[in-house]
């Protein structure tokens, strides 16, 4: 009997162990921290977080050259895309101060910003010269992007590159087919080319999109197709709609039916990555996400490479830009001990100046896209990008902060910029495929994100 | 007349002095700690709401959802059919490579690679490399042959899991069941042998019976490692669809990870060792029952 208690308490112990690890790695990440900060009190070294994502590694090796430049040396934290966001908010929420500079989305810099995680550039602008200041060119932001980046008139962030979603086009399918690329199609003329295009015995799908569960999966899809339909997922008193809006139900119908019934196999699991190999493979003749996929087909080794267009989001019951918006852009740590030489870094990241090297480094086609006007009028850029001024057009007539036809309290197309809705927004993705995967009915898949819905909204004190 | 040489019975215990502090400190009080969060509202992302006394309510928010109840079932189901199964393969594989048969160890090492590959790298071996009706195996093997294949993760997404922490586990089971096999003394099977008993009797009234200790340690160890299964799960269906392969793990893990929700979070761990110590503790004590039995 001794030996049995004697192991219950060994395995009570383990999970333990298991289970606390969670609320103790932040505690062990603040002490590295502290180290890395404070051991660097006569030279500046600027520690920054970044993703890992294809524009980081150019950054990386051009810094360098702006050590030479200023002094200022530059030490990056390349972490996987998906955890940099838990990770720079569990740093945030302990009081920061290990990376200088944080790489962060839209989504994030709604709330940011109110709960005082990053610093307000505008004293920092108003201390530049006016040289300085012209050669920045503020004005030269395109202002969908600066206003997402931008609360109460305070600029949180400095746009690195942005994107915007629209719908790619296999123009050889469509030559082949006898079918003219539509402009400006309603979702319901994209379903009835996918089902005419769909050859699935031959691994010709009408179109492909995001089917995984997550919020910036199918979430991101599935968000701008909510707000194409005319519904929202609030209110402007948070009443919340999935029950009580016909139009939500349309959309998750539409989602559905074009998918199953013209869609890539293995719905639930295609991420963009998935979405994009089929794409680029020649496998889709359709494939809605964002421009800053194009890049990866716009090359020789990419089968589509030359036989591609992009076209605006597709419509509904709203008929202006339906597509979404994302921005990734460079922040500085309130905590930060050298904030001055963080937002010297942060202009230059983000200037005409970092653009053109990285052209001279590796082509114009590889520069950081959807940041400034000046792009779209270099020659050579938009001769290396024949889709750029789809591109621009798009992300100039998203409305950022109007994503509805009917008002909203909130802003973002793709998402809800409200700190609960990485969760809530991930469980109606949820709901999204195991409804599309036939597990569930239209009528549960709606009550249930309803339910999840006006929990958080709830527990998170709007209404 | 005392001895020497003796430590006295006190003095043992005082020993024993560093091994509990060291225990306790790093295991039960952030045990502790995390009881005692799951008692406050406490969420990382709403500075602005602070941190106050919450009483039951993470408790009753958890206990009254609906979802968390399919993750249990999912856990149990989850954990119970592939051990079952394990132990099935296990036995099977592990009859037949007890024998005499040329390059046995190449073919032992073999059968055994699948168990030290990443959970995680399985995941998208099987998910893209294999399963994918478009790039994997199973889809250019359905193309020539013209069959329709299932999109296994949308449509079976636990049992799929469950294959794959089949094959995953498996080859352990094969690996102690046939050293249990290989530890039955040559003498009692050359006695059944001799008593006139077939194959199939020698596996299932002398083979299996001799083994049970071996499938036991098989059974508690892969218990306490499959019931916590998180990259499987993470890198092939995420949970989904809707919450249809969840388990307790990858739930604690999406209401801390995308909620912030320190309380809710603890709470639900809370809740977890207290369910896992219960199975564990009933499942030990009807082998320890199975065992004096045995001895009688």
């Amino acid at each position: 009997m001794k030996k049995t208690s004697l192991l219950n308490s060994l395995l009570l112990l383990l999970f333990c162990i298991m289970l606390v690890a969670c609320s103790s790695n932040e505690t062990q990440e603040e002490v590295t921290g502290e180290t890395e900060v404070n051991s660097n009190s006569e030279d500046v070294t600027l520690t920054i977080a970044v993703g890992n994502n294809p524009q980081m590694p150019a950054l990386e090796k051009l810094s360098k050259e702006y050590t030479e430049e200023t002094g200022v040396k530059v030490d990056f934290a390349l972490i996987p895309e998906n955890d940099l966001r838990q990770t720079l908010t569990n740093h945030a929420t302990i009081g920061g101060g290990q990376y200088d500079i944080v790489q962060i989305g839209s989504y994030e810099m709604a709330f940011w910003a109110d709960n005082g995680w990053l610093e307000d550039l505008e004293p920092y602008f108003e201390k530049m010269s006016d040289e300085e200041l012209a050669e920045y060119d503020r004005e030269d932001l395109l202002p969908p992007v600066k206003q997402s980046l931008t609360i109460d008139e305070k600029q949180y962030g400095l746009p690195f590159y942005a994107e915007a979603s629209m719908m790619y086009y296999n123009t050889e399918v469509f030559e082949k087919a006898g079918i003219e690329i539509p402009t400006n199609p309603t979702w319901d003329e994209i379903y009835e080319i996918a089902t005419q295009l769909h050859d699935p015995a031959n691994n010709q799908y009408g179109i492909t999109m995001r089917g995984q569960p997550g919020w910036g999966m199918n979430g991101a899809v599935f968000g701008s197709m909510i707000h194409a339909f005319g519904s929202r997922w609030v209110d402007e008193n948070w009443d919340v709609q999935f029950t009580k809006d016909p139009n939500m139900a349309r959309a998750f119908e539409m989602y559905k039916k074009l998918l199953v019934d013209a869609g890539q196999p293995n719905i639930v699991s295609t991420g963009y990555a998935e979405a994009s190999q089929l794409f680029m493979e020649g496998n889709a003749a359709m494939f809605y996400d964002a421009t800053s996929l194009a890049e990866g087909f716009n090359n020789s080794e990419s089968k589509v490479y030359g036989k591609f267009e992009m076209g605006l989001a597709p419509t509904d019951v709203k008929i202006d830009n339906t597509g979404w918006i994302w921005v990734w852009a460079l922040g500085i740590d309130p905590n930060s001990k050298h904030k001055q030489e963080a937002f010297d870094f942060i202009t230059w990241a983000t200037s005409k100046e970092y653009i053109e090297r990285v052209a001279e480094d590796s082509g114009w086609g590889t520069v950081p896209p959807g940041t400034r006007q000046s792009t779209y009028e270099n020659k050579d850029y938009m001769a290396e990008t024949p889709y750029a001024s789809d591109v621009l057009n798009s992300l100039n007539t998203i409305k950022y902060d109007e994503p509805s036809v009917d008002p909203v309290p909130y802003v973002g197309i793709q998402y809800v910029g409200i700190p609960e809705f990485a969760e809530f927004g991930t469980q109606v993705s949820e709901y999204l495929a195991e409804y599309v995967s036939g597990a569930t009915t239209l009528e549960e898949a709606l009550e249930k994100s309803q339910n999840a819905v006006e929990t958080a909204i709830a527990n998170g004190g709007y209404k | 007349m005392v001895n020497k040489g003796v430590v006295s019975k006190d003095k043992t215990k005082l020993l024993l002095l560093p091994g509990i502090i060291v225990v306790v400190v790093t295991t039960q009080i952030p045990f502790l700690m995390t009881i005692i969060y799951s008692f406050l509202n406490y969420n990382l992302i709403r500075p602005d709401l602070g941190v106050s006394f919450a009483g039951l309510k993470n408790f009753s928010r958890i206990l009254t959802d609906s979802e968390f109840y399919s993750v249990i079932v999912n856990t149990f189901y989850l954990t119970g059919v592939s051990l079952l199964l394990c132990t099935i393969v296990g036995i099977a594989v592990a009859l037949l490579l007890d024998g005499e048969i040329p390059g046995i160890n190449f073919v032992r090492t073999l059968i055994l690679a699948p168990f030290f590959v990443m959970t995680t790298v399985t995941g998208m071996i099987w998910k893209t490399l294999i399963l994918d009706g478009t790039f994997g195996w199973s889809g250019h093997i359905s193309n020539v042959l013209g069959v329709n294949l299932p999109d296994f993760f949308s449509q079976y997404p636990l049992t799929s899991i469950m294959l794959l922490i089949v094959w995953q586990w498996a080859p352990f089971f094969v690996l102690v069941i046939l050293a249990g096999l290989q530890n039955i003394p040559e003498e009692i099977i050359e006695s059944s042998k001799i008593d006139g008993a077939s194959w199939f009797s020698t596996v299932v009234k002398i083979k299996i019976p001799m083994l049970t200790m071996h499938i036991q340690v098989a059974v508690m160890l892969g218990l306490i490692f499959i019931i916590k299964e998180f990259g499987l799960i993470h890198t092939t269906t995420a949970g989904g669809p809707g919450v249809l392969s969840n388990n307790l793990t990858y739930y604690v893990f999406k209401v801390v990870s995308l909620g912030s929700d320190v309380g809710r979070g603890a709470a639900i761990a809370v809740v977890t060792v207290i369910l896992s110590v219960t199975v564990i503790t009933l499942l030990f004590n009807a082998i320890q029952k199975q065992k004096d039995g045995q001895k009688l």
